[in-house]
């Protein structure tokens, strides 16, 4: 059975702990944002296709319970996975900090085109937002570790294990 | 559906149709058609995780040292356990109290407005927006564009409903527009969100107003822009807004501007009301020098 289908619930539930628990967490002024991170995660063990399902559907919730325009945090998500699956074709993810530098490239990806799509449709989009971008994707770079090895293991439990190229 | 051995080819063919139907989605939310189907079931749900934050923040947050406490002394701790569990209990109760106290002194000083309590069950998952989730929707009355205050002051705009649940964006959002007023001087303008570090702005304040720090805004009452180009003059007058902490005057400039801030704690904001009906502020007929002009 593809993973496709877990991605609602998953998704979903991700979804409720950030919107309930996450979004009143503030750390160096940055919000932990679980659903572009589990979605890196996810892309970088999985591949680009599973990983762009994922997206496009984080995207729509992250869309739904926000005041975001529907389809804006999608495109900008699955740029992002795209750019890191991308990279991650001639890179060996078997090393400690490649998913960190890989997950912080998606996380600037994805703020900065949400940033431009934001601004290209209208939406006064101010400095202090885009102020604390450098440190969301420091943060995210660390935070993406433990996430990742989390799927990775699952992955290589419970999932078919998918090819990593090594050159 | 094997996507593992997916060649590049087919990623970027996956990228192009769901980009496809994400403009499709955008465009079909731009007309005004509601997900409500996605987002209502999800409601209670929320409601549900809302109602036990507290108690996963507390048992990541508490004392570390409860289980070495309680092999020394298991009796005398679980007492103290109990008393301390019911103590938070009743502190929790009386906060609460407090602020219905609140509210409902806010209802006797305005009894001319219809109001509707809704409890804030979460935040939005996109943090370049300052927006909340409520309990409240469309089958309680809430619309888009309706006001929705707190004890302290004026919280935000509806922006998007469901059946039983909406968004509010805050007045601190940068697309947020009030037609404020000062309440010494009694000049008019704008007051939007976006400013640094939670604070609002107040633009298009006639720059011959003298505008003094420590002065209170309050919304005008008067017809503005909206959040949603349907939903205009949804702000009744006299909603205090914040206050006055400093003020942005170039003598070169047609306007001044005044940076003020919130009356409203967003970050410990519970409890809401969202107000149904009130009756507009009139301006009145014009005068004939007015008419003249």
């Amino acid at each position: 059975m593809s993973t496709v289908f877990i991605a609602i619930p998953v998704l979903l539930l991700l979804t409720v702990v950030q919107s309930t628990i996450l979004a009143q967490v503030t750390i160096l002024g940055a919000t932990p944002q679980l659903l572009p991170l589990f979605v890196l995660a996810w892309a970088m063990v999985r591949g680009s296709a599973e990983g762009l399902i994922w997206a496009f559907v984080a995207g729509l919730f992250i869309d739904l319970f926000s005041v975001s325009p529907l389809g804006i945090s999608s495109l900008a998500l699955m740029t992002a996975v795209l750019l890191v699956t991308t990279l991650q074709q001639n890179i060996a993810l078997n090393r400690f900090f490649i998913p960190m530098i890989l997950g912080g490239i998606g996380m600037f990806t994805f703020s900065l085109v949400s940033v431009l799509l934001l601004r290209l449709s209208g939406y006064p989009i101010v400095w202090s937002s885009v102020a604390t971008v450098p440190v969301t994707v420091v943060l995210h770079a660390f935070m993406i570790l433990p996430i990742y090895w989390i799927i990775d293991s699952l992955n290589n439990r419970f999932m078919a294990r998918r090819r990593i190229p090594t050159t | 559906m094997d996507l593992n051995n997916s060649r590049p080819k087919l990623s970027w063919r996956v990228f192009v149709i769901l980009a496809a139907i994400a403009v499709l989605l955008f465009l079909f939310d731009a007309t005004g058609n509601s997900f409500a189907i996605v987002t209502d079931p999800l409601t209670a749900l929320m409601n549900w995780t809302d109602l036990r934050r507290d108690a996963v923040v507390d048992s990541i947050t508490g004392p570390n040292d409860l289980e070495t406490a309680l092999q020394e002394n298991t009796a005398l701790q679980f007492r103290i356990d109990q008393l301390e569990r019911e103590n938070e209990e009743l502190r929790n109760v009386e906060g609460e109290y407090r602020r219905l106290l609140e509210l409902y002194n806010r209802t006797l000083e305005t009894p001319d407005l219809t109001r509707v309590l809704a409890y804030v069950i979460g935040h939005g998952p996109n943090p370049l927006f300052r927006d909340v989730i409520i309990d409240r929707g469309a089958g309680d009355a809430v619309r888009v564009g309706m006001a929705v205050e707190s004890a302290r002051g004026l919280v935000g705009q509806v922006y998007r409903t469901t059946q039983n649940s909406a968004q509010v964006v805050l007045l601190t959002d940068s697309i947020s527009r009030v037609p404020a007023r000062l309440s010494d001087s009694r000049a008019t303008g704008i007051v939007r969100g976006g400013g640094t570090g939670g604070f609002l702005i107040m633009d298009w304040v006639d720059l011959e107003t003298q505008i003094t720090v420590g002065e209170i805004v309050v919304t005008s009452g008067l017809a503005g822009d909206s959040v949603q180009e349907e939903s205009a003059d949804r702000f009744p007058a006299g909603i205090v807004i914040g206050r006055v902490i400093e003020v942005e005057r170039n003598e070169a400039e047609l306007f001044q501007r005044a940076i003020i801030q919130p009356a409203v704690d967003f970050d410990e904001l519970e409890l809401a009301f969202v107000i149904t009906e009130f009756t507009p502020v009139d301006p009145g007929p014009l005068d004939d020098a007015e008419l003249a002009e």
